[in-house]
């Protein structure tokens, strides 16, 4: 019974604080009357969201942010699954390699954007290059990482049982470091949006960032805090997704805090 | 030797003589090991020698530090020494062999595979055929009681029932030598007895060699049947002592004057000799 009203709680408590943040934008829109290319009502926003996706002018926007996000992303993991495998299993690699994606990391990923877009050029391709990098260094980092940090006497065991390479790195590495790997790809995938939106702001004639730079410039920002509300309703849902899929696969592991916040970020 | 002899189901090992082991069981002639470290060489182990005969219950007993861990990596082939060496069944023991099993001091199951898998994990690793193992896997886990947990988690079962879990891993390939790393040193005292009783029981009913591990003086004298008592720094074997309880032991055994003097004989002894 208590865990029941406990969920309830945990449940509208978060619903109840957006409606006080709501009332409060409402009121205080109602009170001033700022002019609405400043900060239009909520309920404006919320209703052009609607039209937005009921009516469709948003959705290709919305879709083309989905498709260049999601085959970055896919990209993105591949490569830094690949070579955080290579890097664990080969040491050679790892002392030429490690350090210069350690230098890498601490760039800013968004400040290459422009040159992205001189070596790709307009299109969706260059949002999926953007995506790719961006993505790729949160993963590698924690797969590496979790590669790297097996249990040694679990090592052993397989050693002592004279298990090959690859047998180890399928059944004992790779399932010791999900918990791990699952930590990098939530953090690439809010990440993927990010990357997306910046090259979207550069070089699009689509997407989400493009619909969000073209409303500011005419001053509907009504149309602008629609589209951010919508990045904001994808990020939430990839997110999910990903922590659901991981719970999921990662079924032995019970993480004991919000295991996100205590993984290690790098630079967008 | 004034064992008295059980019949049938316990092994009479006294009649089994030190030729067989060089032979069948495992044979350590004068092992030294030296590891480089920041700080120069470090001997771990110095001229050591001991031999397990093939069914005999052998446990090395010393307090940390004193090189028994070394000892367990080299005959396992984790490790090479620096100079002696090293048979097992009459082959030397160089690299990993698949005629040793390994218990170690934590249970080391595979969270994310059952426990009939986690039992199967060496058949797997070896590349055997695990359809061929199946069966043996479901045998060993009633011999350690857990016949009814084959398809439970690891995080379903105690800590007692996992390193049972470990033992039935470790004897899955059938080797002729068990090796047991302090398998009961991260249990409670209670649990602790209660699987002292059971290791008994499935080592009398496989009749493997064992090469058992420890800091517990309680936990050699009850399992074993030569206590090897350990030196350190560099780690060597100091004294020898037979045990000649009969089997099977019991609780009662525990409580008994002859158990009790031979525990006060250990420490005597550990406080004369060993230098850990």
């Amino acid at each position: 019974m208590l865990r029941v009203t406990d969920k309830l709680v945990s449940l509208l408590a978060p619903l109840f604080t957006i409606t006080v943040l709501f009332l409060t934008w409402y009121a205080a829109v109602t009170l001033f009357k700022p002019p609405s290319h400043l900060i239009p009502s909520p309920d404006d926003v919320l209703l052009r969201l609607w039209s937005g996706i009921v009516g469709g002018d948003m959705l290709p926007h919305i879709g083309a942010t989905i498709t260049a996000s999601l085959i970055g992303y896919c990209i993105g993991v591949a490569i830094a699954l690949s070579l955080a495998i290579l890097l664990t299993e080969f040491p050679v690699l790892e002392n030429s390699f490690y350090p210069l994606v350690l230098c890498f990391q601490s760039i800013p990923k968004v400040s290459i954007a422009p040159l992205v877009f001189v070596w790709v050029g307009f299109g969706m391709q260059s949002q999926v290059a953007l995506v790719a990098l961006i993505c790729f260094f949160p993963l590698f980092t924690s797969a590496f990482a979790g590669l790297k940090s097996v249990d040694p006497n679990l090592s052993n065991m397989f050693r002592v049982s004279n298990a090959g390479r690859l047998h180890t790195m399928l059944h004992l590495r790779i399932p010791s470091a999900a918990p791990q790997l699952f930590v990098g790809l939530e953090i690439s995938a809010s990440f993927a949006l990010v990357g997306c939106v910046v090259m979207e702001f550069i070089n699009a004639t689509q997407g989400t960032g493009f619909l969000i730079v073209n409303s500011s410039n005419t001053l509907d920002t009504t149309t602008s805090i629609a589209a951010m509300f919508a990045l904001g309703i994808l990020g939430l849902i990839s997110s999910a997704l990903v922590r659901a899929a991981g719970q999921k696969i990662v079924f032995w592991h019970r993480p004991a805090t919000n295991i996100v916040n205590l993984a290690p970020r790098s630079a967008l | 030797m004034n064992r008295m002899a059980q019949p049938n189901l316990w092994p009479v090992l006294h009649t089994v003589d030190t030729a067989s082991a060089y032979k069948a069981g495992l044979s350590i002639r004068d092992v030294s090991l030296t590891y480089g470290t920041s700080r120069g060489p470090l001997r771990a182990l110095d001229n050591l020698s001991l031999d397990v005969k093939p069914g005999e219950f052998v446990a090395v007993l010393g307090p940390s530090g004193c090189g028994k861990s070394t000892l367990l990596k080299l005959v396992s082939g984790l490790l090479s020494a620096t100079e002696g060496e090293i048979h097992l069944k009459g082959r030397p023991v160089k690299s990993p062999r698949s005629d040793v099993g390994i218990v170690f001091q934590q249970a080391t199951l595979l969270p994310w595979k059952t426990v009939l898998n986690n039992v199967l994990v060496p058949v797997r690793a070896m590349g055997l055929p695990v359809k061929n193992y199946r069966d043996k896997a479901l045998d060993l886990l009633k011999l350690v009681g857990l016949e009814a947990f084959a398809n439970h988690y690891p995080s379903e079962l105690s800590g007692g029932m996992q390193q049972r879990v470990a033992v039935a891993r470790g004897l899955i390939h059938d080797p002729a030598l068990l090796l047991m790393d302090e398998p009961f040193a991260a249990l409670d005292a209670m649990t602790r007895e209660h699987m002292m009783i059971e290791l008994q029981r499935i080592w009398a009913s496989t009749h493997k060699s064992v090469l058992f591990i420890t800091h517990s003086i309680q936990e050699a004298v009850f399992l074993a049947d030569r206590v090897l008592i350990m030196g350190g720094r560099p780690g060597r074997v100091v004294d020898e002592l037979v045990v000649p309880l009969e089997r099977p032991r019991t609780v009662e055994t525990m409580a008994r004057k002859d158990f009790n003097d031979l525990l006060g004989h250990l420490r005597h002894v550990f406080g004369e000799k060993s230098t850990c």
